[in-house]
């Protein structure tokens, strides 16, 4: 089962906020690289299917990684840097 | 919203092309305002640049140049705007150009300290907006866990990840797709498989440029060459000559099904990253309503340009692979001649300046064309329904933002959809999220298969504002966290 791992470790960390759980993230990550690590496969459902919502591109043109960060929806979380604190809600619940 | 001063130029995209385009512009004086949606400027192939140049380790060869192209973000008439997202665009189209402003940019700033929209006036604007994966249709496509192989190199870049622990199957076709599978491994991450989806036969059908190609820009090739031979030597399968592609499972990817000298091969898959090159990014220049041209080589629309990238409005330049696609050093090239061409358009730069800087740039950018035919031969795009056969119409997405299949867009021209935006009005493709940006490409190709036209006579989705999906509340500049903000 594939899982993203760091391929070294990094110099500082920080923290962020995700569905309700403290997680560490890089400064420079985005939102979407760090739900990935987590091993998020989707981040939320298809509003036409229901069906999972999953990144595709990671660039900003796919809308597949859609999540609410600091309390706004429909953020792409592919373009959205992390930094201390940033609370990031999924409609995808993941166990810790 | 706020409005701001005037500027000469407007460049919309920090990335190789955007940024020597504002170099050359600012050399002669000319006030820029440079705006990326990004974090961060670099385009996708500087992802990260200032981590990414201080490591020593395979991918630094790519960010060659990075570090100078980006030391025009502090030259003091360069104005860099940072997660600024465009969102509209018009032109006016006054007599007198010489002084007024031509273009109208509506935009919103992302920045955590001073959110809000805003519009920028300037007399020209630099599109250097790149490149997007061109679509790969066949069952399953959408799944979570399938990405393009610019996904990969993406997240490698932005947090220093790589897929290891098995279930990583690359497939496709093109050098990115090499250059991907090398950097995973380059980094400890693993690859289970590689399907080769290039067409049988593209070496021969490629061979006459061969050596022209060779000798226009040997490094290309060489660099190409050696990827193949790592990839071959690393241990990963190697499958060809592959039919009915499939990707299988619900909640994500668990497989990945094809056909193979008469067998049927059922991989376990957990990630599958798909290439079949990359294609111009034309959501802004198809809303300012500019001439595109179909590139049959490339099957993908580009914006019509002179090869200083001045496009059919006067007022509007393009630059880099959002032109056409040429690679990293192609673009930068083409935005500092850009840049020039709008510099001597503005009267900043006098007709023998321009002569002399261009010259150059513009044989440097013909050297390379050999090379780039022979990239473009070698690695034709896969014929759309290469993977979406009529048995498997049902089962592939064309828009997987409307969940719209190919059985369903041959339906709709069947009952009378003659172009891409009757099949949008009869099946909402198009009309997700994405506003067309991942099933524009492919819809053009298929209706203009279906109906028996060109791809430049069948055209493509009609763009409307906004450029991306915008909050309400963003519009009212409300901003949610002003009271609790220290």
């Amino acid at each position: 089962m594939t899982v993203w791992k760091h391929h070294e470790t990094a110099a500082k960390t920080l923290t962020i906020v995700v569905d309700g759980h403290q997680v560490e993230a890089r400064p420079g990550e985005t939102v979407a690289t760090v739900l990935l690590r987590l091993g998020y496969r989707s981040f939320g459902k298809s509003p036409v299917t229901g069906g999972p919502l999953a990144p595709a591109c990671l660039m900003g043109v796919c809308f597949g990684c859609l999540c609410s960060v600091d309390g706004r929806p429909g953020i792409q979380a592919c373009l959205e840097t992390v930094q201390d604190g940033t609370v990031v809600e999924t409609d995808v619940q993941v166990a810790p | 919203m706020t409005v701001e001063n005037p500027q000469d130029v407007i460049v919309v995209g920090a990335g190789p092309a955007g940024l020597a385009a504002a170099q050359s512009m600012a050399e002669t004086g000319l006030s820029v305002r440079l705006l990326d949606e990004q974090a961060w400027a670099g385009g996708q192939i500087w992802r990260n640049a200032a981590v990414m140049t201080n490591l020593q380790g395979p991918m630094a060869k790519s960010y060659d140049g990075a570090v100078d192209a980006m030391a025009v973000l502090s030259k003091p008439n360069i104005e860099y705007a940072a997660s600024a997202t465009v969102l509209d665009a018009s032109l006016a189209h006054l007599s007198d150009t010489s002084e007024k402003p031509q273009a109208r940019l509506t935009w919103l700033s992302g920045a955590r300290e001073n959110r809000g929209i805003r519009e920028t006036n300037a007399r020209a604007l630099v599109i250097a907006t790149g490149a997007m994966e061109r679509p790969v249709l066949f069952p399953g496509a959408t799944l979570p866990g399938v990405m393009g192989v610019g996904a990969v190199q993406s997240i490698l870049k932005q947090s220093g990840m790589v897929p290891t622990d098995g279930g990583v199957v690359l497939a496709g076709q093109g050098p990115l797709l090499l250059l991907t599978l090398e950097q995973i491994l380059d980094h400890g991450g693993t690859v289970d498989a590689v399907l080769d989806l290039g067409a049988q036969g593209a070496l021969a059908g490629a061979a006459p440029g061969v050596l022209r190609a060779l000798i226009s820009d040997p490094g290309l090739i060489a660099k190409g060459a050696s990827l193949l031979w790592r990839a071959r030597r690393s241990g990963v399968a190697w499958y060809r000559n592959i039919r009915a592609l499939r990707a299988m499972g619900d909640e994500c990817i668990r497989e990945v099904a094809f056909e193979t000298e008469g067998k049927t091969v059922l991989l376990p898959c957990t990630l599958l990253a798909v290439h079949d090159g990359v294609i111009p990014n034309t959501q802004l220049t198809r809303l300012l309503n500019l001439d595109h041209v179909w590139h049959e080589a490339q099957q993908a629309f580009a914006p019509h340009c002179a090869s200083s990238g001045q496009t059919s409005a006067s007022s509007v330049w393009v630059a880099g692979d959002g032109a056409g696609i040429a690679g990293a050093d192609v673009a930068r090239l083409r935005g500092s001649l850009a840049g020039l061409d709008v510099a001597r358009a503005l009267g900043s730069l006098d007709n023998s300046g321009f002569q002399t800087l261009a010259t150059p740039l513009k044989r440097q950018i013909a050297q390379r064309d050999p090379a780039r035919a022979f990239l473009d031969k070698l690695y034709a795009p896969l014929p759309v329904t290469a993977y979406a056969g009529a048995d498997v119409q049902d089962e592939t997405l064309v828009c997987r933002c409307e969940a719209v299949t190919l059985a369903q867009v041959h339906s709709a021209v069947g009952d009378g959809a003659t172009g891409p935006n009757r099949v949008k009005t009869f099946t909402r493709c198009g009309m997700g999220a994405c506003q067309g940006r991942m099933c524009g490409n492919a819809l053009t190709r298929i209706v203009a298969e279906a109906t028996g036209s060109a791809p430049q006579d069948a055209g493509a989705l009609r763009i409307r504002p906004p450029l991306k999906p915008t909050l309400i509340s963003d519009y009212l500049d409300i901003l949610p966290s002003e009271e609790t903000t220290p």
